[in-house]
């Protein structure tokens, strides 16, 4: 009897200490739970300002986007400090392993993974009052935009691209086979037209929101979507929407030319979308976060290194290309050897093409271009960038914390994009007057007529090589000329220049697309690229 | 005869008269050693094994009491009659009949027979009727046994007195309550407390045999000596011998699964640092290499029990007297036994710890008696082993002008100084001098000492133990000294009949000072300029180089030792209290709460000054940690004996339920003044909370085990382990790991009962599961993710609004992962087969196992596409390694006569790594180097970690050469006279990433080791020789800073053989170029060399003092000299091959890793 207590007692015991595993249920000391996190206004709008931020990224405007695209399109060349697979791409000889490319996929890709999450987390948010679901149409409208944003890009840069449509479809698929292109197009246009509802045309409190996506930024892309596609006819009215309804000023005179590219460019009248940079200093934030560092380095980092690499006084990884310069010299209605004031603006070193001669430090050292040599890296000598450059306020940019925002898309850019699709249509006349406009801001001599068509379309082509140099439209421009019935042919194009640069290049048809990366074809199982390159 | 004789009853027991002990007790002695032998001899003595244990117990018994006397039952009555009964049966039938055991000798008993008529007698008048006319004769050993032997063992015949001492071989201590007995007779004694004996015997001639239990019998020729002291040598493979596996103990003999134990006892002294000294070449199957810090004193070490299992953590459990913990929680000395259970079927019952194998230590235990002291300490010298050969002046001098583009003068033998060269070279003579290898200044000797005592003592019902012990040693790399400081307590005490409660506490305090100095600096150092230099504005005039004057940054390391301060302490208790209750007989209760605190702190601080040309802020940094960790665990064991039937259930239940740990580093740089007045953190400056984490550890586990002996031939043990674990999803949260395992006491078996060459003979067969789960915390979870800057500030900002300022931006909060939700335990299945023979009286034994480990669903970081937008890569049990290998382990105990006894024991280890399958298929490539890109990769049907890289075909020597190279290969940079030449191993016509292959693997082919112990009267000598074979090493040293040649830093001096002019066809290295165009740097077999090596682990000499005098004063004293890591035999040409740690992925890497010292100790050993 005592024995079969105390076996009891003790199994009892032992039994006494067997408990639930609920303790084993732990909050992660490190991280909010996602599926608890995203109730209100102030958690929404965080899901939506983490896809702006990759904005900042490298393989953004930070750094690539502008050594990328000014680069293969011939309006920066590579200087000897520029190293590492960049060089590659001025001469046409990339190829899928570049790692100078694979950033911007990538961090197009993250724009669309925080695009999808947000939508997917604003979308649950119950809203409570009618401010409330005005903040959560806004929300998923610049989630939407975004979307729409980052497969333009995608689609037009490397065409048949693996489609994520939401964060739901990407975590149970990791592995996405490539969509027609004409299906990343479709999305694109859906989310950016759902965008363009739902967008506020301005937001009401700048001093917060000055930067977010507007209806007329959307309104812009989808324009830019349609004459991707060679649909110059349903880009032409949103086109005049913009110009018409948009309330974007062109600040008038040189001075509002120069401001454009500018640290005051952050309040633009001009600008309808762009990336914002700020210094915070280096107790809050790290200067050199381009290089990969963004959201990594425990700092806040929201600057460019554009000011920085570009720099003639600084690191000068890059020049102006004779190419570029020499557009800035044409004749003009009678006028022969006409200079635009513009370049005044744009690069420095003369030779004849308006450059500006001098700056804080003093007179530039040349007025002729030469070729450069590597020891030249220190005390610049030909042309070099101006624009985006702070030379005229300051000595020298020490390191690469430029707060001058990057400007994505303004109004000279969409009048003449409009106009481009006013010569498509035919109408000289309205085109005529849209370039006109964008010339007479900077005082520059006006077209009497444009001429043919043909005519009409190299005057509008040497318009937006003046006017947007150096703002990473001109790659987009070749390729889209090239696609749709080949306006102008892009092979020979920089090629040509190239050559008459005294450098060569290999470009071909296949560089139309970009060479899906490498790495991507690596991991993803379904991501098939029959011919290796695209 | 005996003189026990018809006592009383059972319950009465006569003392006996002082004159009778001594022969009492020699018959009794004589009949204890008579029994041991003769079971090893032939177990068919020994009736029923329970016996032995019995007997053990008697012994202690009569040690204890020194004598007592028990009668045979005068109630209990037998009835016998008939003609020729054989003698074995009347005693089986007495034994069918009543409780009382025989134990006798078949020999003396076989073919007796006796004719009885005997009704309802005493079981006293039966044997004596029985043997009346018989030479044998019987003797109680206690109120149910009996033993039977001959009449002649019992006639006394003294002559001579010898006297002398009895002391363990190894450990230098007294053995009281050894047998001492003169051959051929029953005459004999047994030692005293002190292992002091007297014995008288008849002649010169005569042989004494000194016997105890667990030790193997010595056998001395008297001849004309008066004193005889004898050192008797442990037997590995005593009888009684216990393995301890989870939660309990087994009987060796009755092992079923793969288990290793070392004896400290077996060890000798204990000059090693660390556990895994210890271990080191003793255990076939277990690969121990100096871990990731090198041979940095206190440096951990990295064991691997059976191959690499995963590719995360593989680190064994360690159980130290049940509780889990580190392995430095306790001194060397303080060690009784460390057991590593190897196989699945052992360490599941660990379950999801187990998959790596566990090391359970066990430490010494409080004894009952007068209180005895024991001090063991050693001092000594660590020198260093090697120093590499580096280029002196002159020949650096024309390294720097070759790179620089200078022009190699055949004439002069010499490179010309090329143009624009800093002005110091301008003077020729004094560059070509030589000033100092700052080798020789960062390498040095250091001291190393240790020092334990403990206290032991107390009465049956309650024991203690306290020891203290202190190991300090310097690098002999710059100024780095690491000390430990260890304290034990073990107290338990029996209260009443069931209960007995006891305490074990460990405590570690671990102090670091100095640094180790930077090897790197030591060796690119330019040689012409010496460690001081009058006009060097650094603190202390050390002297400083730089690029502008010298092409050479390399730092001065010896200021940095002197001027920053890096201090480190750590604090760690481990307590357990617990309490075990007998409920009913077999049935056992153990519950225990163990607690474990731990207490890191870490100081870093520097003053202001002007170092190496650049104005230093001053800065102070300061680490803390704190953890606890709570667990509390209970467990039942039922342990019956029904016939031949014996079981044993265990079942219990264990729970952590903790704080886990927070730690905090705050820094803080740049406060006023010229210095820190105090060396503590204050406001000012910028002060910046630099890390902070939080970690959590909870878990519930349910165990059970159950063991089936049968005719204690065949064994059965079955374990199941059910685990928690927090880090999976609630689905996925329990693992279950079932065991099972077999063994076959083949030996016991009619066929093979009389095979008298073969003592032992068992196979085992067995199968089982374990699991891992060291990864990531909540990776199954969805986590907000704010910036990669883990527990940091959210640092996702977008400067929205028109002004720049922080106020303004807008936070961001969105994933970067897919959570794993599926992740569950990664488990490893093993099968195993052994097998255990022992010959000659198991004076040779043999063990062998073959196992096969299977891990499944390891957890690895499967990539994600770039597409997915998602930069962690998700977590899956994606990958399946295979290690499969052979465990051989000999052991010969030899005893050439004349007080000379050795033991030799050979272990080896066979294992073979091999990834089955992968993920998606996709590789994981190591950490991507600077120097040389990637090293190595671990991809499916290949080795974890396996070396990824080109290969080299010897070098283009001449224009011709290059030209023919470029045009085959298409180069784009062409390739020019001096460059290596790879080889397109995928011919495809160019060389390419894709070209690189297997070029080896950290991991051995083979571990062994080799111990040898001798001891030839008062001396003992031990030597341990262990190394690894078939394993390569990355000797990165070379790739970049020794043989690179792209930097003007000096180098091997193997650089000497370097590529000088066009068709320089003696060049074993190629030309050096700073562009390095043809990337002659790229990780290539260049750098791979073997990593098989043999090493003189360590050489023992000790002398235990034995002389009247410290016999009055001491009860044992040894001294004993040591040699460590005498020497190495290895092709390797780095500091030292014996380097093994880092990640699983990322092994075998030499770069700069401290090297293993050489040290010189002496030690004494002292009880009393």
């Amino acid at each position: 009897m005592k024995k079969r207590k105390l076996i009891i007692w003790f199994t009892g015991i032992l039994a006494l200490t067997a408990c639930s595993d609920d303790f084993l249920d732990m909050q992660n000391p490190d991280a909010y739970d996602a599926n608890t996190f995203y109730v209100d206004a102030a958690s929404c709008e965080k899901s939506v300002n983490a896809i702006y931020t990759i904005m900042l990224h490298k393989g953004m405007f930070s750094r690539d986007w502008y050594f990328n695209f000014d680069l293969l399109a011939n309006e920066a060349g590579p200087l000897t400090p520029l190293q590492g697979q960049i060089a590659e791409l001025p001469r046409g000889v990339y190829d899928a392993s570049n790692s100078a490319l694979f950033p911007t996929w990538d961090r197009l890709y993250r724009m669309v993974l925080r695009a999808n999450y947000a939508v997917d987390v604003v979308t649950k948010w119950e809203t409570k009052s009618d401010a409330e679901q005005a903040l959560k149409t806004s929300y998923i409208g610049q989630a939407k935009f975004f979307l729409g944003f980052a497969y333009y890009h995608l689609g037009s840069l490397w065409g048949s691209v693996p489609l994520r449509r939401s964060f739901a479809e990407t975590s149970e698929n990791l592995n996405c086979p490539r969509s027609p292109v004409n299906e990343v197009f479709t999305f694109a246009e859906e989310n950016l037209i759902a965008a363009a509802e739902a967008l506020p045309s301005r937001y009401e409190d700048a001093a917060k929101d000055n930067g977010r996506a507007t209806r007329w930024a959307a309104k812009a892309f989808l324009g830019k979507l349609y004459i991707m596609q060679g649909n110059w006819s349903a880009a032409q009215p949103i086109f005049k929407d913009i110009i018409d309804n948009g309330g974007f000023i062109m600040e008038t005179g040189l001075t509002g030319f120069e401001n454009e590219f500018l640290s005051v460019n952050r309040s633009s009248t001009e600008t309808i979308f762009d990336c914002k940079f700020a210094w915070y200093g280096w107790a809050d934030a790290n200067a050199y976060h381009m290089f990969d560092g963004t959201e990594l380095w425990g700092a806040k980092g929201a600057t460019s290194g554009r000011a920085m690499e570009y720099g003639c006084w600084d690191w000068a990884n890059v020049n102006i290309t004779t190419s570029a310069v020499k557009k800035f010299r044409y004749n003009i209605n009678s006028t022969v050897d006409y200079v635009d004031p513009r370049a005044n603006l744009t690069f420095y070193g003369d030779g004849g093409y308006g450059g500006d001669m001098d700056c804080l430090k003093g007179a530039y050292p040349f007025d002729a271009p030469v070729t450069y040599s590597p020891e030249e890296t220190v005390a610049p000598k030909g042309y070099r960038w101006k624009k985006y450059q702070q030379y005229e306020a300051k000595l020298a940019e020490g390191e690469p914390s430029s707060e001058i925002s990057t400007v994505i898309t303004r109004l000279a850019d969409i009048k003449l994009l409009y106009a481009e699709c006013l010569i498509q249509g035919n109408d000289l006349a309205g085109a005529l007057t849209q370039i006109n406009d964008v010339r007479a801001r900077v005082e520059a001599e006006e077209y009497a007529s444009l001429g043919d068509q043909s005519q009409a379309m190299n005057i509008l082509k040497r318009e937006r090589e003046i006017e947007l140099c150096g703002e990473q439209q001109r790659w987009f421009d070749l390729i889209r000329w090239h696609r749709n019935g080949k306006i102008f042919d892009f092979v020979s194009i920089l090629n040509g220049e190239k050559a008459e640069q005294g450098e060569s290049a290999n470009f071909s048809e296949k560089n139309l697309l970009l060479p899906i990366p490498q790495i991507e074809r690596d991991i993803n199982k379904l991501c098939e690229v029959p011919n290796g390159w695209n | 005869m005996s003189i026990v004789k018809k006592a009383g009853n059972a319950t009465n027991i006569p003392r006996l008269k002082i004159s009778k002990i001594n022969f009492y007790r020699t018959s009794i002695h004589k009949f204890m050693k008579k029994l041991l032998t003769s079971y090893l001899d032939n177990t068919r003595y020994l009736k029923k094994t329970i016996l032995i244990m019995k007997l053990s117990t008697l012994l202690l018994f009569v040690n204890l009491l020194q004598i007592s006397a028990i009668g045979l039952s005068q109630t209990e009555r037998f009835t016998i009659k008939g003609e020729g009964i054989q003698i074995r049966d009347l005693l089986d039938q007495v034994e069918s009949e009543s409780d009382y055991k025989f134990l006798y000798r078949s020999e003396y008993v076989n073919d007796k027979q006796v004719s009885l008529d005997a009704e309802s007698v005493t079981l006293e008048d039966l044997l004596s009727l029985a043997f009346i006319n018989s030479d044998i004769t019987y003797q109680m050993l206690n109120d149910k046994l009996i033993v039977i032997a001959p009449k002649a063992f019992a006639d006394p015949v003294q002559d001579y007195k010898i006297t002398g001492k009895v002391t363990d071989a190894s450990t230098g201590e007294p053995l009281p309550g050894v047998n001492i007995l003169i051959e051929g007779t029953l005459l004999g004694t047994i030692s005293d407390v002190d292992g002091n004996y007297s014995i008288e015997v008849p002649n010169t001639e005569t042989v004494l045999l000194f016997s105890f239990v667990g030790y193997i019998t010595e056998r001395m020729e008297v001849g004309s000596r008066v004193s005889l002291d004898v050192t008797l040598v442990q037997d590995i493979q005593k009888l009684d011998e216990v393995v301890v596996i989870g939660y309990g103990t087994v009987k060796k003999k009755d092992l079923t699964g793969a288990v290793s134990s070392i004896q400290a006892k077996d060890l000798g002294n204990s000059t090693v640092a660390n556990v895994g000294q210890m271990i080191q070449g003793r255990v076939a199957g277990v690969e121990i290499s100096t871990g990731d810090d090198g041979g940095r004193p206190g440096g951990a070490m990295n064991i691997k029990i059976r191959g690499t299992t995963s590719i995360n953590e593989t680190d064994p459990l360690t159980i130290i007297d049940g509780m889990e913990g580190d392995a430095d929680m306790v001194a060397p000395s303080e060690i009784e036994s460390v057991d590593i259970l190897k196989d699945a079927s052992s360490a599941a019952i660990y379950g999801s710890r187990g998959a790596n194998g566990v090391i359970i230590i066990t430490t010494k235990k409080g004894k009952a008696g007068t209180p005895r002291f024991n001090y063991d300490g050693y001092y000594g010298v660590s020198t260093p082993i090697k120093k590499l050969d580096l280029l002196n002046a002159s020949d650096y001098i024309d390294l720097v002008y070759d790179i620089e583009g200078g022009a190699y003068n055949q004439n002069t033998g010499h490179w010309d100084k090329p143009a624009g060269m800093p002005t110091i070279f301008d003077d020729d003579a004094y560059v070509r001098t030589d000033r100092v290898n700052m080798q020789d200044e960062l390498f040095r000797n250091a001291n190393v000492q240790s020092h334990s005592i403990d206290l032991t003592g107390g009465t049956e019902s309650t024991k203690y133990r306290v020891s203290a012990g202190y190991f300090d040693q310097g690098s002999t790399r710059g100024n780095y000294n690491y000390s430990r400081y260890n304290l034990k307590v073990n107290f338990d005490t029996k209260i009443g009949k069931r209960l007995t409660i006891g305490n074990n506490t460990l405590f570690r305090h671990i102090k670091t000072t100095g640094q180790e100095g930077n090897i790197g600096g030591a060796i690119r150092w330019a040689p012409y300029v010496g460690v001081f230099s009058e006009d060097s504005p650094n603190p202390g005039k050390y002297s400083f180089i730089t690029n502008e004057d010298n092409l050479n940054d390399a730092v001065n390391p010896m200021t940095n030792l002197e001027y920053d301060i890096n201090n480190d302490q750590g604090w760690k208790i481990l307590t357990q209290l617990y309490a075990d209750v007998d409920i009913i007989e077999g049935l056992k209760f153990h519950s225990q709460f163990q607690y474990e605190y731990e207490s890191l702190h870490n100081l870093e601080y520097r003053e202001k000054d002007f170092r190496n040309g650049v104005d230093q802020t001053n800065y102070l940094e300061e680490y803390y940690k704190t953890a606890n960790y709570p667990r509390f665990e209970n467990y039942l064991t039922y342990n019956k004996t029904i016939g031949s039937h014996v079981v044993t259930l265990l079942g219990g239940i264990n729970f952590e339920k903790g704080l886990g740990s927070r730690e905090i580093t705050a820094r803080g740089t740049g406060y006023g003044g010229e210095s820190i007045p105090v060396k503590k953190p204050t406001a000012g400056g910028s002060s910046t909370i630099s890390n902070s984490a939080i970690e959590l550890q909870n878990s519930l586990s349910y165990f059970a085990r159950f063991n089936y002996s049968l005719l204690d031939r065949y064994l059965l043990t079955v374990n199941f382990r059910a685990d928690a674990s927090y880090k999976f999803a609630p689905a996925n949260r329990w693992g279950y790991f079932p065991s099972v395992a077999m063994g076959w006491k083949l030996k016991e078996e009619a066929f093979l009962r009389d095979v008298s060459w073969l003592s032992a003979l068992k196979v085992r067969v067995s199968w089982g599961k374990a699991g891992n789960d060291k990864i990531g915390e909540f990776l199954f979870n969805s986590n907000i993710y704010t910036g990669g800057y883990s527990g940091g500030d959210n640092i996702i900002v977008y400067p929205f609004g028109l002004s720049n300022d922080l106020g303004h931006a807008g936070y961001g909060a969105t994933v970067n992962a897919i959570p794993s939700p599926s992740i569950r335990w990664e488990e490893t299945t093993t099968e195993g087969l052994g097998l255990d023979a022992g010959f000659l009286n198991d004076r040779l034994s043999v063990s062998f196992d073959y196992y096969h480990k299977m891990t499944e669903g390891v957890l690895i970081e499967v990539p994600v596409p770039l597409s997915t937008g998602i930069t962690s890569p998700q977590v899956k049990n994606a990958a399946t390694v295979v290690n499969k290998g052979v465990d051989l382990q000999l052991n010969y105990r030899g005893v050439a006569g004349n007080g000379l006894n050795y033991n030799l024991s050979v272990v080896g280890g066979y294992n073979k790594n091999n990834v089955e399958s992968l993920g998606d298929g996709q590789p994981i490539f190591g950490v991507l180097t600077t120097e040389v890109g990637y090293m190595t990769r671990t991809a499916s049907g290949f080795p974890i970690g396996y070396y990824y890289g080109y290969k080299t075909d010897g070098i283009l020597y001449t224009q011709a050469d290059a030209d023919a190279y470029n045009e085959k290969f298409g180069n784009t940079i062409p390739a020019e006279p001096g460059d290596m030449r790879f080889k397109d191993l995928n011919g495809d016509g160019k060389i390419s990433d894709a070209d690189r292959t297997n070029l080896g693997n950290a991991m051995p082919k083979w571990t062994y080791g080799l111990n040898l112990s001798m001891s030839y009267r008062m001396f003992d000598f031990r030597v341990t020789f262990t190394g690894i074979w078939g394993n390569q090493l990355i000797n990165f040293n070379r790739a970049y800073w020794l043989e690179g040649g792209v930097r003007p830093f000096n180098g091997s001096a193997s650089m000497l053989e370097r590529w000088r002019f066009e068709g320089d066809t003696d060049a074993k290295l190629p030309r050096v170029e700073e562009t390095d165009p043809n990337k002659n740097t790229r990780f290539s077999n260049r750098y791979i060399e073997d990593g098989s090596y043999g090493r003189l682990k360590n050489v023992t000499l000790g002398y235990t003092l034995n002389n009247k005098w410290f016999r009055q004063a001491l009860s044992s004293f040894r001294v004993y000299a040591t040699v460590e890591n005498a020497f190495t035999i290895t092709k390797y040409t780095g500091y030292d091959p014996d380097f093994g740690g880092g990640d699983n992925i990322e092994r075998g890497r030499d770069e700069f890793d401290t090297p293993l010292p050489r040290n010189f100790l002496f030690g004494v050993q002292v009880s009393f």
